[in-house]
């Protein structure tokens, strides 16, 4: 058990060092000279001199190699590094924005698992029928629409039309409900499709067809036997739909203007603002490999079955 | 397990059951005493002698000494009055009197030496004539202050006025090492928060000039502009608008119009041109320039780019540029014409013209972001010039690929659009068509260091009532030799909601609209 964690953990490790080469390595190879950008903010009008200058000052002509290893271990220690554009530290700028992601996550995670698992019993307790029919409707066009469209219709909505709900912000409560939904209806949708056929799966199982036979009600059976049984299936998709998640932020945070990592990393995406385009790859990968690591974990601690397979 | 799993369930049903009791809380309560304007991005760094932040907040809070009017009228500001030495040479400003920063400390000579100290020396400001003239400053009285120059600088009063780096921070506001601190200016208004939301200022109550009629503008930071154009329809916004504050595309000025919300659009100052790359051999003769030039319907690209919202351009400024010289005819398109021309620089054949074996071909540089909607306009211009036998080739790069592309003349035709107020006509005529200025990212439009240099640096140059004359110099050699085909001068566009009264639009493109409006509460 301990040896299977630890491996695990290192395997992560390894991962989260492939991915900040590419980290690295993807923003590198973009066309485009940043002692450029640079130098344009320094003065309205800049000379090719102060671009070599720049790039002389900002370590730009130094070999890859040793670009990539100056950047790893500054990061490693926490130090992201200047923004390019605002000259703040990225760090500094990452620790303000990191709660307000960290809030729409939980929001929307709220969200998704509130619509996949209601949606998911609804349609295996009546399977067949015409909730079960209209929620399969419904999973599917949720699933189906780009979020900056269910963003851009809940905005017409709730606030252009009705006007209940703040149009953008993060100032008062009610601001958070619209970007949440925006953010876990897609998962949510895609989840209760996922519950409703493992639900299913399970009620055909031969411990569902006893418990049946013993005369407990389809939905006692259901409750009781088939849905602990796919709870493992469950968290792993969960943590691939919430690592989607962490990928909507950067369409679901412009939307409704939250200041967070997402709209953060857009915004010097556009700039081309190096050390933060890198800063929250990096933050998102970790993201990514440590969510997918606690779900692994999580998984083999509830289920003895993959403790066995993974000794084995 | 199970029970675990019961539990589970229970926990989960009851977020459902919160999240779908929703919120019944209506529209949040509008405040009458509080203007709320878009932003694109967060205000940032105001310090007014740096390139960070952005110039419209800027210019909420810092005063320049001669500020910048309707049609570029240079009124008194925090100079009162000032006269000009007959050689040009000097000016001497009389400053306002009982003027204080909001931190109360005194404006006179000594806080104007201060800030002046801090940037008109810099080499990275020797772009503007008054830093690359700058002599001497002479402080005559606590009031009275004469600024001298090496030789004259005719558009000096122009360039005091615009947002960075010549306006005036509080000499007390920064640390002790001389580090700017908070944005601590003379302007009608007081920074009171800013971050990457929002920038909340507050009425300047010691205010020199006339003071708002509202004691709060709350600038919220939405990137996105379709949700801009929500927020103000859903009325959590008054003001949306401006090329460098919140841009509104023509099509979301359509859409607003349609459900009756206000779009002011006024004339710009700005013009859209397509350049000739002066290295092409091809692109030297002024015939096949002019034919691409009338080979283009300019009614059809100010609809294809902006939706109407522009007016068709053959000048190189518009109008409202001061001193922008006389106008001439906006030339209709004229295929046949175009034509005879290109038969005439000896370019025949069908189809693709050809000349000793080479195919008429040239390649159009465009970018999305630095034009949006100059892709489109592209495709609308290659089908023009198909017609008259001219193959152009489209390459869409981004914006930092066409930094590099355009200083490196890495294309046949470009894109370029004009500084605008309050720079020009001075700037662009500088930086885009001197060959002895180093302009950088923004490349050249049009280059001729005989023919096109002395009569610049004539114009910069000239005194009084030689200055239009010699300005009318400039665009008539630029005109007859059609060294550049303006396009469209693109309007500019803000949208206010209804509670906004007496919307006026700000004087330049770096001003924010407060001026003039009151709240209908």
């Amino acid at each position: 058990m301990r040896y299977l964690i630890l491996s695990r953990i290192g395997a992560a490790a390894l991962l989260m060092l492939i991915a900040s080469i590419f980290c690295f390595l993807l923003i590198v190879a973009a066309p485009g000279n940043v002692a450029i950008l640079i130098a344009e903010l320094r003065t309205a009008q800049a000379t090719k001199a102060d671009v070599e200058k720049i790039a002389e000052e900002y370590g730009l002509n130094d070999p890859l190699p040793v670009r990539y290893g100056r950047w790893l271990g500054d990061a490693v220690s926490g130090d992201f590094g200047f923004s390019l554009r605002s000259q703040e530290e990225v760090t500094h700028e990452l620790a303000v924005r990191i709660p307000t992601t960290a809030l729409l996550m939980l929001g929307g995670g709220i969200v998704s698992l509130a619509i996949g698992v209601s949606l998911g019993l609804i349609g295996a307790m009546w399977p067949g029928g015409l909730v079960d029919e209209a929620s399969r409707a419904v999973a599917l066009l949720f699933a189906s629409t780009p979020k900056f469209f269910i963003g851009a219709m809940f905005i017409l909505i709730f606030a252009v039309t009705l006007q209940w709900l703040p149009s953008f912000g993060a100032d008062k409560p009610q601001s958070w409900l619209l970007p949440c939904l925006t953010i876990g209806v897609m998962p949510g949708a895609v989840l209760s499709r996922l519950i409703r056929v493992s639900l299913e799966d399970a009620m055909s199982r031969p411990y569902a067809v006893t418990a049946k036979s013993k005369g407990f009600s389809r939905t006692r059976t259901l409750f009781h036997d088939a849905l602990p049984n796919i709870g493992t299936i469950l968290l792993t998709a969960f943590g691939t739909q919430f690592a989607l998640m962490v990928q909507a932020s950067l369409v679901v945070e412009p939307i409704f203007a939250l200041p967070g990592v997402g709209s953060y990393f857009v915004e010097a995406a556009k700039f081309r603002d190096l050390p933060v385009v890198q800063a929250c790859l990096l933050l998102f990968a970790v993201l990514f490999i440590v969510v997918n690591l606690l779900i692994d974990l999580t998984v083999f601690v509830m289920d003895p079955k993959s403790r066995r397979l993974g000794r084995a | 397990m199970s029970k675990l799993s019961r539990r589970q369930f229970h926990l989960l049903t009851a977020a459902t059951g919160i999240a779908a009791l929703g919120w019944n809380g209506s529209a949040w309560a509008q405040d009458g005493d509080v203007l709320r304007i878009a932003l694109n991005k967060p205000a940032d760094n105001l310090d007014p002698h740096k390139y960070i932040g952005v110039w419209s907040v800027q210019s909420m809070v810092f005063d320049p000494l001669v500020a910048y009017g309707q049609g570029g009228k240079i009124e008194p500001a925090l100079a009162e009055s000032w006269t000009e030495s007959e050689d040009g040479k000097t000016i001497t400003f009389k400053l306002r009197q009982n003027v204080t920063f909001s931190d109360g400390t005194a404006w006179d000579a000594n806080a104007l030496k201060w800030n002046f100290d801090r940037w008109i020396t810099d080499p990275d400001n020797g772009w503007l004539s008054v830093g690359a003239f700058y002599d001497k400053l002479e402080i005559i009285d606590p009031l009275t202050v004469a600024l001298h120059f090496k030789q004259p600088v005719p558009p000096a009063l122009a360039e005091l006025s615009i947002v960075r780096p010549v306006r005036f921070l509080s000499p007390a506001s920064v640390g002790a090492d001389g580090a700017y601190k908070e944005p601590i200016g003379t302007g009608p208004w007081v920074v009171a928060s800013s971050d990457d939301s929002a920038t909340v200022l507050l009425r300047n109550e010691k205010y020199w000039g006339e003071k708002p009629a509202f004691s709060r503008v709350e600038l919220k930071v939405i990137p996105d502009s379709r949700s801009r154009v929500s927020a103000l329809m859903a009325g959590d916004l008054d003001i949306i608008g401006g090329d460098y504050v919140a841009r509104l595309s023509p099509q979301e000025a359509g859409t607003l119009r349609k459900r009756g919300i206000a779009v002011e659009a006024s004339p710009g100052t700005g013009t859209f041109l397509l350049g000739y790359n002066p290295d092409r051999e091809i692109l030297h003769d002024a015939r096949v320039r002019e034919a691409i030039s009338i080979a283009v319907d300019r009614e059809i690209v100010a609809k294809a780019l902006l939706a109407g919202y522009a007016d068709p351009a053959i000048d190189l400024f518009s109008e409202a540029v001061p001193m922008a010289g006389t106008r001439h005819p906006i030339p209709k398109r004229d295929t046949e014409r175009a034509k005879a021309l290109l038969q005439e620089a000896g370019w025949t054949g069908d189809g693709v013209r050809a000349k000793d074996g080479v195919p008429l071909k040239l390649e159009l540089v465009v970018s999305e972001e630095a034009a949006p909607g100059s892709r489109a306009l592209a495709e609308v211009l290659q089908g023009m010039l198909q017609e008259v036998g001219i193959e152009m080739s489209i390459r869409s790069v981004d914006h930092a690929t066409r930094h590099d592309d355009i200083p490196a003349r890495k294309y046949d035709l470009a894109f370029f659009t004009t500084i605008g107020a309050p720079y020009d006509p001075q700037g662009t005529l500088t930086n885009y068509f001197l060959s002895t200025i180093d302009s950088g990212t923004d490349g050249k439009i049009y280059l001729d260091k005989e023919g096109l240099d002395p009569l610049i640096n004539a114009a910069m140059a000239a005194l009084g009532e030689e200055r239009p004359v010699a300005f009318q110099r400039v665009y008539d050699w630029l005109y007859e030799r059609h060294a550049l085909a303006a396009l469209i001068y693109p309007q500019r566009m803000w949208a206010y909601g209804p509670r906004v009264q007496g919307f006026v639009t700000p004087p330049t493109e770096y001003d924010m609209p407060f001026k003039g409006i009151s709240l209908k509460s």
